[in-house]
């Protein structure tokens, strides 16, 4: 449903009012919902601990609403509110918020509160609906944890013969954007003599941090159904909780690729990640990639994707001190896994998703983050290595 | 390679059915208002039009494209004919370009005579209604095979 208030009726009221000529030319109201239960066959929480192996419906069910007004032909505001069931009572937040001034017809200015794209989906990464996953491949979409930035975008549209030509770059700053980290990486600040409380056992550790001088760019190339993009992006960040104080350098870099042609549908990415200093603890170096295949075949798309997830030559040893004390350089985690899905056409605007996939993990933890109950460790829990695990998925995604 | 007589009469039944459906499709005229400076548009630019890459005529000034509701019969081939996508994947991609907050999809009206008043109506608006709707109050650019 798209709800419109109609330009006379906007425009009545105005003169009404005795001001015709700020006549709004239209708003419109939209909105997405994605409900869905997931199920692991380990009791060792996986990523932000919402995957258990007791259903669950707190990893992907989310609600999200838009509005957007045309101010005048050339500016339009447009805002995203989005309540997620991970955060408390679905306590809903502007996701992103931003005043868009087209310039010209290849030139559009964004500014506020803006989704930056640092893969392929990311600026619609809470639409469950817009891919065929019921969560985009955590090997590559957990690398950022900034999704957003108080700042501006430039959308440059070139067309090139066949084909549409985006250049965009982007300037900001992210702040108090709460992130999840391996616990042992405030287990290993806490022994550098930083005043940090431990987890409790089976939590998930989050620390708040600030990203300063955000500078990115995305460019792709879009013909029929195929899309090649490339970003890159460099930040300096802080985050008080790990120690990192003084700001240090974070850098990513990505290529990808999209296709639906005659019924193929594939996705493939892959990126490099590289965070200097101190904040290589929580963050250290990491690339990874994936690839998905589906063939459409009415209104089913079966489709497979393999995803893997590695060091990216992690620096070993310190990587700084705090209050004279070495910090150690993080550890990667490392895991690879592949996903059998399907999604379902409920008609037009609807779609049902049932995915099976396996996690591997390699030289420690993977994405499995939280710690669990363990009697005979002297601390009475433990961040065991969770070994293989399937996570069983099922959703709905709708968009209105 | 041997091809029995069964199959061949279903192949020609089958054949005989795309030919009828071809028939009973019906002729979609894309049209503008009477002041429009175009005599004619290509196919492509009509799908970029309609699919959001485009928001200008070629050759210039600005475009409103006026849609027909999801799941309108006219709708769906309009869309097949000229971008080669059904209903669902046109939702599909619309919804990435509106929430990622990068354009809204055209706006909707209910019926042939709908799409004619407000193109008759709006110097910018375009749209597509049958052929034989078709009167003086639009200008057609092109007809659908």
């Amino acid at each position: 449903m798209n709800l419109r208030l109609s330009v006379a009726a906007v425009a009545a009221a105005l003169s009404v009012a005795g001001s015709a000529q700020a006549a709004i030319e239209n708003i419109s109201f939209n909105g997405f919902l994605t409900v869905g239960a997931t199920k692991s066959n380990s009791d060792v929480p996986y990523f932000n601990g919402n995957i258990t192996d007791s259903v669950g419906f707190e990893q992907d069910s989310r609600v999200g609403l838009q509005i957007s007004a045309d101010i005048n032909p050339q500016i339009s505001v447009t805002a995203q509110l989005l309540g997620r069931a991970r955060d408390q009572d679905y306590d809903a937040f502007f996701d992103w918020g931003f005043v868009s001034y087209a310039a010209s017809d290849s030139v559009t200015i964004r500014g506020g509160k803006l989704k930056f794209p640092t893969y392929l989906i990311s600026d619609y990464f809470e639409v469950g609906y817009a891919y065929p996953w019921i969560r985009p491949p955590q090997e590559v979409y957990y690398s950022n944890p900034l999704t957003a930035i108080s700042g501006a975008d430039v959308l440059f549209r070139v067309p090139a013969g066949n084909a549409d030509l985006l250049i965009q770059p982007y300037v900001g700053t992210s702040r108090g954007q709460e992130t999840l980290v391996p616990q042992w990486a405030l287990e290993v600040d806490n022994m550098a003599g930083n005043a940090f409380m431990l987890p409790d056992p089976g939590s998930i550790a989050f620390v708040d941090f600030e990203a300063e001088n955000l500078v990115g760019i995305n460019t792709s190339l879009t013909w029929s159904g195929f899309s090649v993009r490339a970003g890159y992006l460099t930040t300096d960040v802080k985050a008080q909780d790990i120690g990192v104080i003084n700001a240090d350098t974070a850098d990513f870099w990505s290529v990808g690729a999209t296709l639906d042609w005659n019924n193929i549908v594939s996705y493939a990415e892959y990126f490099e990640r590289e965070i200097d200093g101190i904040a290589n603890l929580g963050f250290p170096n990491q690339k990874g990639y994936y690839a998905t295949l589906g063939y459409r075949i009415g209104k089913f798309l079966p489709h497979i994707t393999y995803a893997n997830l590695d060091d990216n030559d992690n620096p070993l040893g310190s990587c700084g001190t705090v209050g004279g004390n070495p910090v150690p350089c993080g550890e990667p985690l490392e895991q690879d896994s592949i996903t059998l899905g399907l999604r379902y056409e409920l008609g037009t605007g609807a779609a049902l998703k049932l995915e099976a996939q396996q996690i591997s993990t390699k030289n420690g933890r993977g994405l499995f983050t939280g710690y669990v109950t363990d009697l005979t460790d002297p601390t009475g829990f433990s961040a065991k290595d969770p070994g293989d695990v399937n996570v069983f998925s099922i959703a709905v995604d709708v968009v209105f | 390679m041997k091809i029995s007589i069964k199959n061949t009469f279903r192949l020609s039944l089958a054949a005989g059915l795309l030919i009828g459906a071809g028939l009973v499709h019906a002729e979609l005229a894309v049209v503008v208002h009477p002041s429009n400076a175009l005599t004619t548009i290509s196919a492509k630019d009509v799908s970029r039009i309609y699919l959001g890459k485009a928001r200008s005529f070629p050759g210039g000034g600005k475009v409103k494209p006026i849609n027909l509701p999801s799941g309108n019969a006219a709708r769906d081939e309009f869309y097949q004919t000229y971008t080669g996508m059904n209903d669902a994947q046109v939702k599909g991609h619309w919804s990435k370009l509106m929430f990622s907050g990068k354009g809204n999809p055209p706006d909707e009206v209910s019926n042939d005579a709908e799409v004619k008043s407000a193109v008759a109506g709006d110097s910018a608006a375009m749209g597509y209604i049958d052929k034989s709707a078709v009167d003086s109050s639009v200008k057609v650019l092109t007809v659908s095979p």
